[in-house]
């Protein structure tokens, strides 16, 4: 997704509960399955972008998470097929009845590659952590919303308390913004950690971190406690895994199709082509996240009122953007969820192209006159010109942006580009711009409360206009446990952001990686993440 | 000889004073407010994005909180005991970072110099030699490119052909004499027009003056004359030409290392600019500074050496 | 004569009159493209957006094909012209106005004024060219006009030599002295005496700078510190051309190639000038 990402916000988080199939790689070496997997060699793989931040707990961008996935393991995992939580490092687990206690039992055999042991000191020690350092890592601690503590019964046993039910805990656990770490890591400040000082009980261990060439990976001699998902649940079948980073999107593909790479994680759109034409396999994931969206900031004066942000998506032809800057490899958005996302609604009728009507609402909101240049002006002589900032020039965002200026023209939007070279760190309600873009990946409908409610004010997108109607029902969302009534909820969810205009949902996100036709056993999670446990040549 | 190297030395403590200097005024005489800068998106207005105390913090940490004569004495006095700060981006000391990439760099350059000298040479004697006025022209004409074609635009069109395309040589990285192959031809090529035009326009020179008369007289063939004793005098421009390639190949390597994604100060410089990462421009306008000086002077010291008729005056 | 004037000024290749002429045509074309786009381009190049056949190559309809959003890559190029060149103009002109007035300034007043000057030029072209430029763009910000005063700086240093040089030449003939004599003030002997007769030097190194400038900003803007889309640029449009650079060779192959022509035709036609005047 990096490419394509604009700004600030490619988050990306925790599997599903309720996924039922998914279009991840399937392991490739069924053929030659005679002649069995290799142990030894170095997997080359080129990462289209750097996040810098290696801390699995901190900033969840999904080419950091897919470094976590090798280096640590997580209390439970999820198997994308069926949904259901499976025994990790936690063999066992109890949940009480209000879901306010999780207590968990320990494998007792595991040990960091430290050679520091793994138990339920460290499990706490883990889960503190991740409430301390609360905003950087926003994502796992919202997972610990209503955190009381954690609680050492003997060295096997954790048990977890919140203060409130906590429907989504569990398959938390499962998701690598809850990774492990040893309590030497621990101990270090967060720059630190995100600097590459991370040590974990995966199967590899990772070497060296030099920001913005490469990353090193080891296999781990002594590893012998892979997830249930894992083929391969001994030590990595590759000695090294050796990650580049190519920004390139176009020299990203060309090394793969040219074999100076063997996996290419992630690809633009644009660079499909080149694979299907060379011997690679390209791997597609659809995406169980929120649809891309632009988001309006409420915070911005032009964007105050809600006619306004609903024109956008009026007069937005979401075919056209798909057909065009896509060439048709990715679906327009259907809902605020995309269709493989758990708590999908069809909100398709709320997504009509309808220039007409958003220049109705343009007009309820003020923008009544129109300038010789075709844009509207309100009475107080200000045009409406809202800018967005993106990271990127030469993407597929910045043709995204470029065509839907055109569409937004017609109604007499002028959407001003600020391509910058750098996203900034620093909290959303800071800049000065009016939209933004961003994707995160989560197969729970609980992912719209990450940005949405206002649990982490400055992260919010509806900075400082809290709507506590939405706080509400994504407070329920986090409590339900029912199914049933928790996609009910959803779509409540879903529909009040759309009514109120706080996004405009453009398509659903397909993940294309890709590895070279000698790489066997090359498989991808849920998210797309690839598994290089299970890889071999 | 020994005055002349004094004067020489006392030009590049010169020049590499006005280059710290030039560097520092960057930062601190230009309009708009450097911290904002550095915290903001570009210019100073947009930067309301720091807290007055991430400000003031990298306000006494760039030591802009003090009297600008201050400031930059404290700033000699740093560059002279090699503490040129850290960079704003990742935090560390900007020496280690530069120290990273030079080596690469050098290797690239060094690489694409030699190339272009052998290029240029090529061109030059094909120019000449080559039968054929008609054929001599082209061969001329061709050379004229080098310095007209882009070398974003070449670089681009090499990955397609020769990685791509063909599949010969890596588009990206660093690893090994492969990946050295593309970027360091794109330098050369942009390179070996300039010494190419030079070396032909001193060999038609050659070809003019008394002697090649003489010889001609005698019977030698235009190679035998060219090869002999033309090429030896034409090659002097070339020589002192060297000092402004080393300018024309860092400033080639900050299109050539981005592209091709090879790590090196030229991309170092990009990523620099992009993140308003002061320290490391300021750093890196004192090395490439430094570069030019050193280089100007083994190049006129060389010079001397090749051509011991100049005793007096300074070259270049 | 400075090593660096004296690569880029020599002509080495006497070409025939048919280059000169064909540099002539090309630039003319350049020129018109830049002054009237709307004449030549076919189509707009931002809002013309033909969806059938985006991404398609060279065609009798879309002469240089089109780009993903489908917009004609031809129309684009002309468009591109204006920015490209008028940039490359600007940078010139800040580099002429700056670099002649310092340069007369040093030659005129001489002593610490033309030590001083003489030695900042020579720190500025210690530093590559490319890279003062970024430097300076690092400080001024992003934007096409902002590169175009950089790259200008960056270009001084040529200036300020040769404006002196021809100060100095003129300052040591006997009528200068008659000048001075007859009690002008100094601004305006410069103005009147000096300026006047450095004139014509100066533009033809301004002539043989502007191919320099053009490749400078054009090189700058592919880097992403220039022209913000959906502007047309030329170095921003190879740029966004290296997305699909496997399958649509067109949208890097033409901008780039336009100019390399332009650079080409400029060099071309000042070594020509230079020639005649000498």
């Amino acid at each position: 997704m990096s490419k394509r990402r604009p700004t600030l916000t490619a988050l990306a988080a925790g599997l599903a509960l309720l996924l039922a199939a998914c279009s991840s790689g399937t392991a490739g070496g069924e053929d030659s399955a005679s002649a069995g997997p290799t142990t030894g060699g170095t997997l080359r793989v080129g990462f289209s972008d750097d996040t810098g931040n290696y801390d699995p707990q901190q900033r969840p961008q999904l080419h950091a998470r897919t470094i976590s996935r090798q280096i640590t393991d997580t209390l439970t995992d999820q198997d994308p097929e069926t949904g259901e939580i499976l025994p990790w490092l936690a063999t066992h687990w109890e949940i009480s009845d209000d879901t306010t206690q999780f207590t968990f039992t320990l494998r007792d055999d595991v040990t960091f590659s430290d050679g520091t042991p793994f138990d339920a000191e460290v499990v706490k020690a883990n889960l503190d952590r991740v409430v301390e350092i609360g905003p950087l890592a926003y994502v796992a601690a919202g997972y610990l919303r209503g955190y009381v503590g954690s609680e050492v019964l003997d060295d096997g046993r954790v048990r977890v308390t919140f203060d409130q039910p906590n429907a989504q805990f569990l398959q938390a656990t499962a998701t690598q913004s809850l990774g492990l770490l040893s309590l030497d890591t621990l101990a270090l400040s967060p720059e630190e950690v995100a600097a590459g000082n991370v040590v974990g009980t995966g199967p590899y261990v990772l070497d060296s971190y030099v920001p913005d060439q490469s990353i090193t990976l080891t296999a781990r001699e002594d590893y012998d406690w892979g997830s249930p998902l894992y083929e391969n649940r001994g030590r990595a079948y590759y000695d090294t895994v050796e990650v580049s980073f190519i920004p390139e999107a176009t020299t990203l593909a060309g090394s793969l199709a040219s074999g100076q790479i063997d996996v290419a994680y992630i690809l633009d759109a644009a660079s499909a082509d080149t694979i299907e034409a060379s011997d690679a396999e390209l791997v597609s994931t659809a995406m169980p996240a929120i649809s891309i969206p632009i988001v309006p900031f409420v915070y911005r004066d032009v964007f105050a009122d809600e006619h306004t942000r609903r024109a956008l998506s009026l007069a937005t032809d979401r075919q056209a953007i798909v057909d065009t800057v896509f060439q048709g490899r990715y679906e327009p958005a259907t809902g605020v969820l995309t269709t493989t996302n758990p708590g999908y609604v069809d909100l398709s009728d709320e997504l009509t192209y309808d220039p007409d009507q958003a220049e109705t609402e343009l007009e309820q909101a003020g923008w009544t006159e129109v300038g010789s240049d075709g844009i509207r002006t309100n009475a107080a002589g200000e045009r409406l010109a809202p800018s967005i900032e993106y990271v990127g020039s030469g993407t597929s965002t910045e043709a995204l942006l470029q065509l839907l200026q055109q569409q937004w023209k017609q109604v007499g939007i002028d959407l001003v580009l600020k391509p910058v070279a750098e996203a900034s760190e620093d909290a959303l309600h800071q800049h000065d711009y009016d939209l933004s873009t961003w994707s995160q990946t989560r197969a729970d409908p609980d992912v719209l409360r990450t940005v949405y409610s206002s649990f982490y004010e400055n992260q919010s997108f509806l900075y400082d206009n809290a709507d506590p109607e939405l706080d509400q029902l994504l407070g329920t969302l986090q409590t339900t446990v029912d199914p049933a009534e928790r996609l009910k909820v959803s779509e409540q969810v879903q529909r009040l952001i759309l009514e109120r205009g706080y996004t405009v949902p453009l398509y659903d996100l397909t993940q294309y990686t890709a590895h070279a036709a000698g790489v066997q056993g090359y498989h991808t999670d849920i998210e797309g993440k690839p598994l290089f446990v299970d890889a071999w040549s | 000889m020994t005055a002349f190297l004094l004067r020489r030395v006392a030009q590049m403590v010169v020049v590499l004073w006005g280059a710290i200097t030039l560097s520092f005024a960057l930062v601190h005489l230009v309009p708009g407010d450097p911290v904002r800068i550095m915290l903001g998106g570009g210019s100073g207005e947009t930067a309301a994005s720091a807290s007055p105390e991430q400000e003031a913090a990298l306000r006494s940490q760039l030591g802009l909180d003090q009297p600008l004569l201050l400031q930059y004495l404290g700033f000699l006095r740093r560059v002279l005991t090699g503490d040129l700060g850290q960079s704003y981006s990742t935090g560390q000391p900007v020496t280690a970072s530069i120290g990273a990439g030079l080596g690469s760099t050098v290797q690239l350059g060094g690489t694409a110099i030699l190339a272009a000298v052998l290029l240029g040479l090529l061109f030059a004697l094909a120019g000449v030699l080559l039968p054929g006025r008609a054929v001599r022209s082209v061969v001329q004409s061709v050379t004229v490119l080098g310095v007209a074609v882009p070398s974003f635009w070449l670089a681009v069109v090499l990955i397609q052909v020769f990685s791509f395309t063909l599949g010969w040589f890596p588009a990206f990285g660093s690893n090994g004499v492969q990946s050295l192959v593309l970027p360091a031809l794109t330098l050369a090529l942009v390179t070996a027009g300039t010494i190419a035009q030079l070396l032909t326009r001193g060999l038609t020179d050659a070809l003019g003056e008394p002697y090649a008369d003489t010889a001609r007289s005698k019977g030698l063939g235009r190679s035998r004359i060219v090869l002999g004793h033309a090429l030896r005098n034409a090659s002097i421009p070339v020589l002192t030409m060297v000092g402004m390639m080393v300018g024309g190949i860092l400033s080639g390597a900050v299109i050539v290392e981005t592209v091709y994604g090879r790590p090196g100060i030229g991309r170092l410089f990009v990523e620099g600019v992009r993140a308003h990462d002061f320290p490391l421009i300021q750093a890196l306008i004192i090395l490439t500074g430094g570069l030019f000086v050193v280089v100007t002077l083994l190049v006129d010291l060389a010079y001397r050496w090749v051509d011991p008729r100049i005793r007096t005056g300074v070259p270049a | 004569m400075s090593v660096e004037t004296l690569v880029r000024r020599r002509p080495v290749v006497r070409w025939a009159a048919p280059g000169a002429v064909a540099s002539v045509l090309l630039l003319t074309v350049v020129v018109l493209w830049a002054a009237l786009p709307g004449l030549f381009a076919p189509y707009d190049p931002v809002s013309d957006l033909d969806a059938a056949h985006a991404l398609s190559g060279p065609s009798t309809q879309h002469w240089f094909g089109t780009d993903l959003l489908g917009r004609d890559l031809y129309s684009r190029v002309v468009h591109g012209a204006r920015l490209s060149v008028s940039a490359a103009l600007i940078a010139v002109l800040v580099s002429l106005v700056i670099g002649s007035a310092l340069g007369m300034l040093a030659g005129y007043a001489g002593r610490g004024v033309d030590t001083v000057i003489m030695r900042a030029t020579e720190v500025m072209v210690a530093i590559p060219g490319l890279l003062l430029s970024l430097a300076f763009v690092s400080i001024l910000g992003f934007g096409v006009t902002n590169v175009a005063l950089a790259v200008g700086i960056a270009g001084i240093p040529s200036f300020v030599r040769i404006a002196r040089a021809e100060t100095l030449r003129i300052t040591s003939r006997p009528y200068f002295d008659a000048a001075r004599c007859a009690g002008t003030g100094h601004l305006v002997t410069l103005v009147r005496h000096v300026a006047p007769n450095a004139v014509g030097p100066v533009l033809v190194l301004a002539g043989l700078e502007l191919g320099g400038a053009i490749l400078s900003v054009a090189a700058l803007s592919f880097l992403g510190f220039g022209a913000v889309p959906p502007t047309p640029e030329w170095g921003s449009m190879v740029s966004e051309g290296r997305t699909h650079l496997a399958t649509a060779w067109w949208l890097t192959t033409f901008p780039g190639a336009v100019v390399a022509a332009t650079v080409l035709a400029t060099n071309r036609l000042s070594r020509g000038v230079r020639g005649a005047n000498r």
